[in-house]
C-alpha cells in the first residue's frame, strides 16, 4: 500500500473488569490503515476484533496504547476537533433490527447526524436525507416510514446511508452482512464497494465471513484471542497463509462444490477458544496449534516482517522471544 | 422409485398460512417431499422462503393460533402428526424425532444442570433407574466429544462455550436415538472453526445410528458435503428438488442459479461486482396466481406474471416449478441453460 496512513494503533490494549476478574480482549495491537483501502479484520467472537472497532470509533476508551486518526490522538481530542473525529469516523453496526430506533422515522434516523454536527438548515438537512438514500438505493419517498416497515437489507442501507450522511473520511464496518440472507450479503457488499468508489471512503471491515472479507478488503488482519497473529495483503494472505491459526481457518471454509467439498481436508485446531480471563503466556494459539512448541511461551506480541507486506506472529516464522 | 418401507417421511399438499392484523400471510403452499430411512435432505431458501414453518409443521410445533393448518399431512412412521393428540405428539417429540435449533443458548434452560436436562428426557421416553440415567447421560457427553463428562454434568449452560453448549443440544436431541434429526441452522450462531466440528459431530453420530436429517439453511455454501438431496423452497413453494450434486452441477430454477451465485467464493475477483439476486423476497400476503420469483427473475416471461408454474416433469423427485421448461419456451429454455454459471 502506497497511500497515507490515515489510523494508526500502537500497542493498542484494552481490558475489563469483570466480576472481579480482568478481561484482556486486545492484548497490544499494531497497525495501521491507509487512506482509500478497506482493511480486513477477521477473527472468531471473543477474539477482540468489535472491540478494537469500537476503540477506533472512540465508544470504548484505551486501556493503554494510542490510537491516532488523521495525525492526531483521538483520546486527546477536544472541543471542535472532538467533534470532528465523532463526525469523519462513523461504523455500521451488525444487526439492523437493533441499531436503528424504532420510534422515529427514516428520514430523522438518517438526518440526525447532521443535526448533531449542526450541518446546514432543516430545510438542506432533509434534502440531503434524501440524496444520500437516493445514493444507497433506498426509495427516498419512504423518508417518513419507520424501520419495521423494511427487510432487513433494507434496513441495512438506512444504517450506511446514516453513517455517510456526514461525509465520513472513514467508516467501521462490525460484520454489517452476517444477519442478512445470502442473496441480500451480495448486494449490500456491492453498495458498500460502489460508495468506496465514488466517495473515496476508507474501511475497517469487521467480519468473520472469509470468503466476503476476501472479496471486499485489499489487506487483512487475522486476530486470536485479543492479538493479530497476521496481517497481509489479501493475496498474499489467502495464497500463503503462514499462521497456524490462519491456515486452520481457511481450511474451515466450506466448499460449495459438492466433489471438492468431499475430499477438503481440514486441519481444525483442536479444542476451543480458551476462556478470555485465561493468563495464557506468550502465542494464545499455543493451547490448540498442531505445531507447539517450548518456545511459544516466550514469544513476543510483535509482527515479524515476512516481505510483500506479510507480517506474523509465530515462532515457526522466526518472530522473538519478548 | 423409492421403497415404500424406507420412507420415514411424507409430506403432502402441507398448506399453513399465519391471520395477521396485515390479512393472512400464505407462508407454506403447497409443500410435499419425502425423505428416507437415514438421507440428509436439505431445505434451502431466504428468510420468509416458509422453510422454517415447514420444520415447525414437522414437528406438531405450528403455533395455533394465528397459525392456520389450511391442507396437508405429515406421515412420519405412519402416523400423522397434523391430526395427532398433543399428548401423543410430546411422546413422538424426543424419541422418534427431535430438534436441533439455531441457538442453543435459548434451547437449553439456563436454571437447570445439564446433567439434568439430558437425563429428563431420558426419563421422559423411557423406563430408567436414576443410575440408569445418569450413566446413559455420561455416556452422551462423551459421544458428543464433551471433555470430563461427570464433572461437566453438574454444570449449568452459561458455564459453556457456544460451540459446547450445540454439542450438550445435540446429546438431548439423540437421547432417544430418533429416527429423524431436524436441524435449523444449527451452526449459524457459531465460529467457522466451531461451525466444522459440530458439523462433522452431526454427522458422525448420524452415520452410527442411521438417523435421517433436515436440515435447514439459507446457505446453499454449507450443505454441499453433508446433503443427499436438495430442496429449494421460495416464496412458501418447493421450486426445485434435486440430488445434491444435480442442484449444484446442473440447476434448473433461476433462483437456484441466483441462490448458487450469490455464495461467494474464495476463488472470486475482486474487480467485478458479487452476483445477486435483485429486487426482494415477495411479502406472502397474495394467493399464489403467478410465480413469486416472477419479479425478480432475469428470465421472466409473461405467463410467469399469469399462472403459477406446474412442477417439470410433473412427477419424478428431480423437479423444478418454472415455465422455461414449459415445450412451448424452448429457445429460451436452452439459453437459459447455457448462460446458467458454471461453478
Amino acid at each position: 500500500m502506497s497511500g497515507q496512513p490515515i489510523l494508526e494503533l500502537t500497542d493498542v490494549r484494552k481490558q475489563f473488569v469483570v466480576g472481579g476478574r480482568v478481561l484482556k480482549a486486545v492484548e497490544g495491537v499494531d497497525l495501521i490503515v491507509y487512506k482509500g483501502e478497506t482493511f480486513g479484520l477477521v477473527g472468531e467472537s471473543g477474539c477482540g476484533k468489535s472491540t478494537l472497532g469500537r476503540m477506533i470509533k472512540g465508544i470504548y476508551a484505551v486501556s493503554s496504547g494510542r490510537i491516532t486518526f488523521e495525525g492526531a490522538d483521538i483520546s486527546r481530542l477536544k472541543g471542535e476537533a472532538k467533534r470532528g473525529f465523532a463526525r469523519k469516523m462513523q461504523i455500521v453496526f451488525q444487526d439492523p433490527y437493533s441499531s436503528l430506533n424504532p420510534r422515529m422515522t427514516v428520514g430523522e434516523i438518517i438526518s440526525e447526524g447532521l443535526e448533531i454536527h449542526k450541518l446546514g438548515t432543516a430545510e438542506v438537512r432533509a434534502q440531503k436525507a434524501r440524496q444520500i438514500m437516493d445514493l444507497v438505493g433506498l426509495n427516498p419517498e419512504y423518508e417518513n416510514r419507520f424501520p419495521h416497515e423494511f427487510s432487513g437489507g433494507q434496513r441495512q442501507r438506512i444504517a450506511i446511508a446514516r453513517a455517510l450522511v456526514v461525509d465520513p473520511d472513514m467508516v467501521i464496518c462490525d460484520e454489517p452482512i452476517s444477519a442478512l440472507d445470502v442473496s441480500i450479503q451480495g448486494q449490500i457488499v456491492n453498495l458498500l464497494k460502489d460508495l468506496q468508489r465514488r466517495l473515496g471512503l476508507t474501511y475497517l471491515f469487521v467480519a468473520h465471513d472469509l470468503s466476503m472479507v476476501k472479496y471486499i478488503s485489499d489487506r487483512v488482519g487475522v486476530m486470536y484471542l485479543g492479538r493479530l497473529v497476521e496481517l497481509a495483503p489479501k493475496a498474499e494472505l489467502f495464497g500463503n497463509p503462514l499462521h497456524p491459526y490462519t491456515r486452520a481457518l481457511l481450511s474451515s471454509i466450506p466448499i460449495p462444490d459438492p466433489e471438492r467439498e468431499r475430499k477438503r481436508v481440514e486441519n481444525i485446531p483442536k479444542g476451543e477458544l480458551p476462556s478470555p480471563f485465561a493468563d495464557i503466556r506468550g502465542c494464545p494459539f499455543q493451547t490448540r496449534c498442531p505445531q507447539v512448541s517450548d518456545a511459544c511461551t516466550r514469544i513476543s506480541a510483535e509482527l515479524t516482517d515476512m516481505g510483500n507486506g506479510h507480517g506474523v506472529n509465530c515462532v515457526l516464522h522466526g518472530t522473538p522471544a519478548g | 422409485m423409492t421403497n415404500e418401507r424406507d420412507t420415514i417421511l411424507e409430506v403432502s399438499n402441507l398448506t399453513i398460512s399465519f391471520s395477521t392484523y396485515d390479512g393472512e400471510i400464505h407462508a407454506v403452499r403447497d409443500v410435499d417431499f419425502t425423505l428416507r430411512r437415514g438421507e440428509v435432505l436439505a431445505i434451502v431458501g431466504e428468510s420468509g422462503s416458509g422453510k422454517s414453518v415447514t420444520a415447525q409443521a414437522l414437528m406438531g410445533l405450528t403455533p395455533i393460533p394465528p397459525g392456520i393448518v389450511k391442507s396437508g399431512t405429515v406421515l412420519l412412521g405412519g402416523t400423522d402428526i397434523l391430526a395427532t393428540s398433543e399428548a401423543r405428539l410430546s411422546r413422538i417429540r424426543g424419541s422418534k424425532v427431535s430438534m436441533i435449533f439455531q441457538d442453543p443458548m435459548t434451547s437449553l434452560n439456563p436454571s437447570m444442570k445439564i446433567g439434568d436436562q439430558i437425563r429428563e428426557i431420558l426419563h421422559q421416553h423411557a423406563r430408567l433407574s436414576r443410575k440408569q440415567s445418569y450413566e446413559r447421560a455420561v455416556e452422551l457427553l462423551r459421544l458428543v466429544g464433551m471433555p470430563e463428562p461427570e464433572r461437566r454434568m453438574n454444570q449449568y449452560p452459561h458455564q459453556f462455550s457456544g460451540g459446547m453448549r450445540q454439542r450438550i443440544v445435540i446429546a438431548i436431541a439423540v437421547a432417544n436415538n430418533p429416527d429423524l434429526l431436524l436441524a435449523d441452522e444449527p451452526t449459524t450462531a457459531l465460529d467457522v472453526t466451531i461451525q466444522s466440528q459440530i458439523f462433522r459431530l452431526i454427522e458422525q453420530i448420524r452415520r452410527q445410528f442411521g438417523t435421517a436429517m433436515i436440515l435447514i439453511t439459507h446457505d446453499l455454501g454449507l450443505v454441499a458435503g453433508i446433503a443427499d438431496r436438495i430442496v429449494v423452497m421460495y416464496g412458501g413453494r418447493v421450486v426445485e428438488e434435486g440430488l445434491t450434486d444435480q442442484i449444484y452441477y446442473n440447476p434448473q430454477h433461476p433462483y437456484t442459479v441466483g441462490l448458487l451465485n450469490a455464495v461467494p467464493r474464495l476463488s472470486d475477483s475482486s474487480d467485478t461486482p458479487l452476483r445477486t439476486i435483485e429486487g426482494l423476497p415477495p411479502i406472502l400476503k397474495d394467493e399464489a396466481e403467478k410465480c413469486a420469483f416472477a419479479e425478480r427473475c432475469p428470465w421472466v416471461m409473461k405467463v410467469c406474471r399469469q399462472k403459477q408454474p406446474g412442477y417439470f416433469p410433473a412427477t419424478a423427485a428431480n423437479r423444478t416449478a418454472c415455465w422455461l421448461h414449459h415445450e412451448a419456451a424452448k429457445p429460451l429454455q436452452e439459453a437459459f441453460l447455457s448462460k446458467r454459471t458454471s461453478l
